[in-house]
């Protein structure tokens, strides 16, 4: 079982269209549909009829990472209206104000852990209480958030160890200073390793590296090194 | 120049922390050795290494003056975050990261030591710094103080020392040998940072009876341990004027060593000292229970 994949955001921003474009002929079978700013979400839920995705075996969808009024409210009804019932739902824990409000989607949300600029969901500790919140929700770990918040990765491995079962992707990237997404570097890639056996198998690698066309391969020969996982042995479909 | 993914900067704030061991062993790593260029060219990034010369490495700049390893010990066996921990976790890992990676021992899955030896010897330096300490205060105080400073240092302060010790032990004592085996096998330290991370939240006396409490045998010896400790924090705490009218702790504080032996409360809280002294012979020292087999091996020599 190979799943690897890129979050659209990552190669072209709100321009789903592109992004999967570049992706047609990569060696890749996972993706993540991604909605970061509110006003790109409804584009995106009515363009999902429309989409070549059949090379995909994983979907997912990214929801806005920030909501003002009534924009969560908006966001709940249009992912019930819109969104495929199997695909992931990726949520920040700090863009929700209501936790009950989210508990009808149950388990086809995902919360993401935070990087070290957000006030919750960075750390195990944090994680176990949005998930007393959130009960049936899935977990999408972003090991270079997880990174940037303890570069010894031992809360990695901590949250590893208590959210793996609820695991459904991880997002993969270098996180910089400044909480953009990088390619990874030698460093992360060490470090990825360290925990890479603690992610299981079957859960499919998103990459959030914001790269070029060009740069897609090589990305993803970073990732496998990085969660060395992956045989060389795949190639594209 | 080999192209690098380490910038100046970074090298310099490493060695000016000694914190972050990954990026240091990373980057002595690229001095020590060139590194192909294809490699990083992958990471679309280009960078002039900081070391001026192969032969004297940035690498080699991680030197501390005296006051580093006690800071660094107190940090982990005394300290507590005040507000939002993220920073002071964040350094804590690092720290410990650093004395369980360059541990040599501990990735030899051959070797039965699994006790962080580099660890546990900067906390035994760390105690011989504060005896040490005590007597340099004697003379540079003129003995001022002596009486109160004496009892503190064979009580409290080598509660201190003792907490350290077992939390060191503990990285032998629970972990399973599967476990063990798999941290050889991994060179991943994770776990062991986790655990230690759990002990040192805990506060000396927490850690001290957290690890006695499972010798019901030596349950006798550790209430001596913990009834001596808790008569030094009475009478620490007690505002009773003495006959001289000052409370304990002030009279402590201003006695002179010319009147150690005839002041009835010196010989007491030295008696309760002694107490102290003796319970962690009985533990550590005595044949019983295991503590006694790990001092023998790893905390003597």
């Amino acid at each position: 079982m190979i799943l690897i994949g890129f979050s659209t955001g990552a190669l072209a921003l709100a321009n789903f269209d592109l992004a999967l474009s570049e992706l047609e002929r990569k060696p890749v079978d996972s993706v993540e549909l991604s909605a970061l700013r509110f006003p790109e979400l409804l584009p995106l839920l009515e363009a999902i009829p429309r989409l070549q995705l059949g090379q995909y075996r994983y979907i997912s969808l990214h929801a806005p990472s920030q909501f003002k009024d009534n924009e969560e409210q908006e966001t709940l009804e249009a992912l019930l209206r819109l969104a495929p019932p199997n695909w992931p739902i990726v949520i920040h824990p700090d863009a929700i104000s209501s936790f009950a409000r989210w508990r009808v989607l149950g388990a086809r949300i995902a919360i993401e852990n935070m990087d070290r600029r957000k006030p919750i969901g960075r750390t195990a500790d944090e994680l176990r209480e949005i998930f007393e919140e959130l009960p049936e929700a899935r977990f999408c770990f972003d090991i270079g958030h997880s990174r940037q918040f303890d570069t010894t990765m031992t809360e990695a491995y901590k949250i590893l160890q208590l959210f793996a079962d609820r695991l459904c992707q991880v997002h993969v990237s270098e996180v910089n200073s400044s909480s953009q997404h990088d390619r990874l570097s030698f460093s992360a890639i060490l470090a990825f390793e360290q925990i890479s056996r603690l992610i299981p198998r079957h859960v499919p690698l998103i990459i959030e590296s914001r790269v070029t066309e060009q740069e897609i391969d090589p990305e993803i020969e970073s990732v496998r090194r990085a969660i060395p996982r992956y045989t060389p042995a795949f190639m594209p479909a | 120049m080999e192209a690098c993914l380490l910038s100046c900067e970074s090298l310099k704030t490493t060695r000016r922390t000694g914190l972050d061991g990954r990026h240091f062993a990373i980057a002595r790593d690229f001095c020590g050795r060139g590194l192909s260029n294809s490699f990083f060219a992958n990471a679309g990034r280009s960078f002039q290494p900081s070391c001026r010369s192969r032969s004297s490495p940035a690498c080699e700049c991680r030197r501390e003056n005296s006051a580093g390893g006690p800071r660094r010990i107190l940090l982990l066996l005394e300290s507590k975050a005040l507000g939002q921990p993220d920073a002071f976790d964040r350094v804590l890992n690092n720290v410990l990261s650093r004395y369980l990676n360059e541990d040599r021992g501990l990735q030899d899955s051959s070797k039965e030591r699994r006790i962080p030896l580099f660890l546990l010897n900067d906390i035994a330096r760390y105690w011989r710094i504060m005896v040490v300490d005590f007597a340099y205060k004697q003379s540079a105080r003129g003995n001022r103080g002596y009486a109160l400073r004496s009892i503190k240092l064979g009580l409290s302060r080598k509660l201190i020392f003792v907490s350290g010790l077992l939390s060191c032990f503990s990285c032998r004592l629970d972990f399973s040998d599967e476990q063990w085996s798999e941290i050889s096998r991994t060179g991943n330290r994770q776990p062991l940072i986790a655990h230690l991370r759990a002990v040192l939240k805990m506060t000396p006396l927490e850690i001290v009876a957290t690890r006695l409490a499972n010798y019901e045998s030596a349950l006798p010896i550790s209430k001596q341990l913990f009834d001596a400790y808790d008569k030094f924090i009475g009478l620490l705490a007690d505002n009773t004027p003495t006959a001289g009218g000052k409370a304990p702790r002030e009279h402590l504080g201003d006695l002179s060593v010319e009147g150690l032996e005839s002041d009835a409360l010196f010989q007491e809280a030295r008696r309760i000292r002694r107490e102290f002294s003796n319970a962690l012979s009985d533990l550590f020292l005595k044949p019983g229970i295991e503590l006694y087999d790990l001092t023998v091996q790893y905390g003597v020599f």
